[in-house]
């Protein structure tokens, strides 16, 4: 899972990330059918080599399935009070349990996303329903090691990519 | 998890308001899956949903190699999740689906300052094949506003009531801010000789705005007039095209300078609902609502008051030539004493039928052209007795046809004549009777071209 290439990500769009930003995961079925759920925490390696979604597994059977077979996943990264949005694909990605320390951290993912999303007028209560993890020592990790970025902020210019690596599909 | 063998999309209409944009997932013809915002997800049937295909994306390319989609939507009073399982059917690039997203769009557009970029380019129609409703720990919905059906109900007691339409349209204005709350609304009915919408009548703004005219296919309201279906907006905003190129075009539009009477509607509209009048299978009418407050008209709220459109509309198609059976006028009163004070000067341009009262726009076309034909026969003869049927069968009115209404037109000049001179009024003085009522001298003027 590791790039020698330079990273995708500046800094900058880490720091991003790590603040608070809401993440949609998706894959797909050997059929081609498109999986998705939503990420219920997100963290990134400073590096900008290594980002880690929890989702729960009742909310995302099919999902996580697709993953652990192998398929590529892509995930959206967006900031709702902006609508800066950045989206980042993997060719696979490494499903496992999440550990004690990102169970813990979790809620200070609701907590960003309260302020967050809290400005546009959203109450805490909704947020919070939102994101609920009823029992965190069941939240499942997927890491992926971004092989593609896309600027996805909403206008003519989404999709366009940030830099594509070596042997990216 | 998989909610029902047979989706049924009713339930989650509140999830494709757009509060919280919906996503979805798609995937490429090599497998590699892509995920975007939404920025409509638009309930078309039980079965079937569309969304906006705005720029030559990836989801766009995706669904034309690979017809399925997944999205993920958010209920927005409780948080609870569900995923539409989607597989795309065709592209719509014009009609009555296509013209009511573009609305909505202009409005979601201006809402992101990104009204010049935001283009629709057509409505994809995609298949609801699976529903899945995510586990989660959901808020409980908030109470509805009011209890909608019960509102329907009542409105339209009121309006059964009606034999007229000023009654219709005071008991629809009177029944909306009862039962419903809505502050601002308009009537707008079809001149079949200029193809353009006047407004019979309005309630909640400074200035009535009664004769003002929209165009058949401009804006919110002459887009569901000309596609007749309801168009809703759920945020307008000051940039929005579409309420702005309604006052731009009237500025610009066939009206002479000096005889156009202002658009009443709100500066600053948060959402906007139009509604065709539709009976026996014509456009009768057009009803307007609209709020300050983003959001105020949900589905439910276009639900009930499409149902009560439809109830005015079916009550209105009679009137127009039940009103022609006149009922046996009152003796006419006799004009006991001379009319005293500075004559009020009529200026008639017989061209396009405008009439100006000392210099003051009142009027033009076939309502303009009625008044002229009422003052000259009083002025003449002394008669201020008239009906319906008379008028109907004057041929130098040259009212548009059978099916015109009438009543509306006259509705329009009372209510022109009671907003602009104190001095000359038109009266009701039964069903399909009316009476001119001069208060001081007229001086009529007719100016030929």
């Amino acid at each position: 899972m590791t790039n020698r290439a330079a990273p995708l990500l500046l800094p900058e769009q880490v720091a991003w990330i790590n603040a608070g930003v809401s993440g949609i995961v998706a894959s797909r079925s050997a059929t081609s059918q498109p999986s998705i759920a939503r990420a219920l925490a997100l963290s990134m390696r400073p590096d900008g080599r290594k980002l880690t979604a929890l989702l729960r597994p009742d909310q995302s059977r099919e999902l996580l399935s697709d993953l652990q077979a192998g398929r590529p996943m892509a995930i959206v990264l967006s900031q709702p009070s902006t609508n800066r949005t950045l989206q980042l694909k993997a060719s696979r990605a490494r499903v496992r349990s999440a550990t004690p320390y990102e169970q813990a951290a979790q809620p200070a993912y609701v907590a960003a996303m309260q302020r967050e999303i809290g400005s546009l007028g959203y109450p805490p209560e909704f947020v919070a329903a939102l994101l609920h993890v009823a029992q965190p020592q069941e939240l499942v990790a997927v890491e992926i090691a971004p092989e593609q970025a896309f600027d996805q902020t909403p206008g003519p210019r989404a999709g366009s990519p940030l830099r594509a690596l070596e042997g990216s599909t | 998890m998989k909610a029902r063998a047979e989706p049924d999309l009713r339930p989650l209409r509140a999830c494709l308001e757009g509060a919280v944009p919906g996503m979805v997932a798609t995937c490429d013809a090599e497998g590699m899956p892509n995920v975007a915002y939404l920025s409509q997800v638009v309930y078309v049937d039980e079965m079937h949903v569309a969304l906006s295909f705005q720029f030559f994306n990836k989801t766009r390319r995706n669904i034309l190699v690979n017809p399925c989609a997944t999205v993920l939507l958010t209920d927005p009073g409780t948080g609870l999740l569900h995923r539409l399982h989607l597989r795309y059917l065709r592209t719509e690039d014009c009609g009555p689906l296509f013209e009511g997203m573009r609305a909505q769009l202009a409005g979601i557009a201006s809402h992101e300052g990104m009204a010049d970029v935001f283009v629709l380019r057509g409505a994809d129609i995609y298949r609801v094949e699976d529903i899945e409703s995510l586990p989660g720990e959901g808020l409980s919905p908030a109470p509805a506003r009011c209890d909608l059906l019960h509102a329907l109900r009542r409105c339209c007691q009121d309006l059964a009531q009606c034999t007229a339409l000023e009654d219709l349209v005071q008991a629809l204005f009177a029944g909306m801010r009862t039962y419903m709350g809505v502050e601002h609304a308009m009537v707008l009915l079809p001149d079949a000789a200029t193809g353009r919408l006047y407004t019979v009548a309005s309630m909640g703004y400074a200035q009535s705005g009664v004769g003002s005219e929209v165009g058949l296919g401009q804006g919110v309201i002459g887009v569901a007039a000309q596609q007749r279906t309801a168009v809703r907006i759920s945020h307008v905003t000051h940039a929005s095209l579409y309420t702005h190129s309604i006052r731009r075009s009237m500025a610009a539009d066939a009206t002479p300078a000096g005889q156009d009477i202002p658009y009443p509607g709100l500066d600053a509209p948060g959402s906007q609902l139009a509604i065709p009048l539709l009976a026996a299978g014509r456009m009768l009418g057009v009803v307007f609502v609209e709020s300050a407050d983003e959001m105020r008209f949900g589905y439910q709220e276009e639900d009930a008051l499409v149902a009560l459109a439809g109830q005015l509309a079916v009550a209105l198609d009679p009137l127009r030539t039940f009103a022609e059976h006149a009922e046996p006028a009152e003796p006419a009163l006799a004009s006991a004493r001379p009319l005293t004070g500075t004559p009020v000067r009529v200026r008639h341009f017989s061209a396009n039928d405008s009439v100006f009262l000392n210099d003051d726009y009142l009027i033009k076309g076939v309502a303009g052209a009625i008044f002229c034909k009422l003052l000259r026969e009083t002025l003449a003869t002394g008669r201020v007795d008239f009906s319906n049927r008379e008028l109907r069968l004057d041929a130098s009115l040259k009212l548009p046809d059978v099916a015109d209404n009438l009543e509306a037109r006259l509705l329009l000049l009372q209510r022109r004549l009671q907003e602009n001179s104190p001095h000359i009024r038109l009266e009701k003085t039964g069903r399909g009777r009316l009476r001119l009522v001069l208060k001081r001298p007229v001086e009529l003027d007719t100016v030929s071209r």
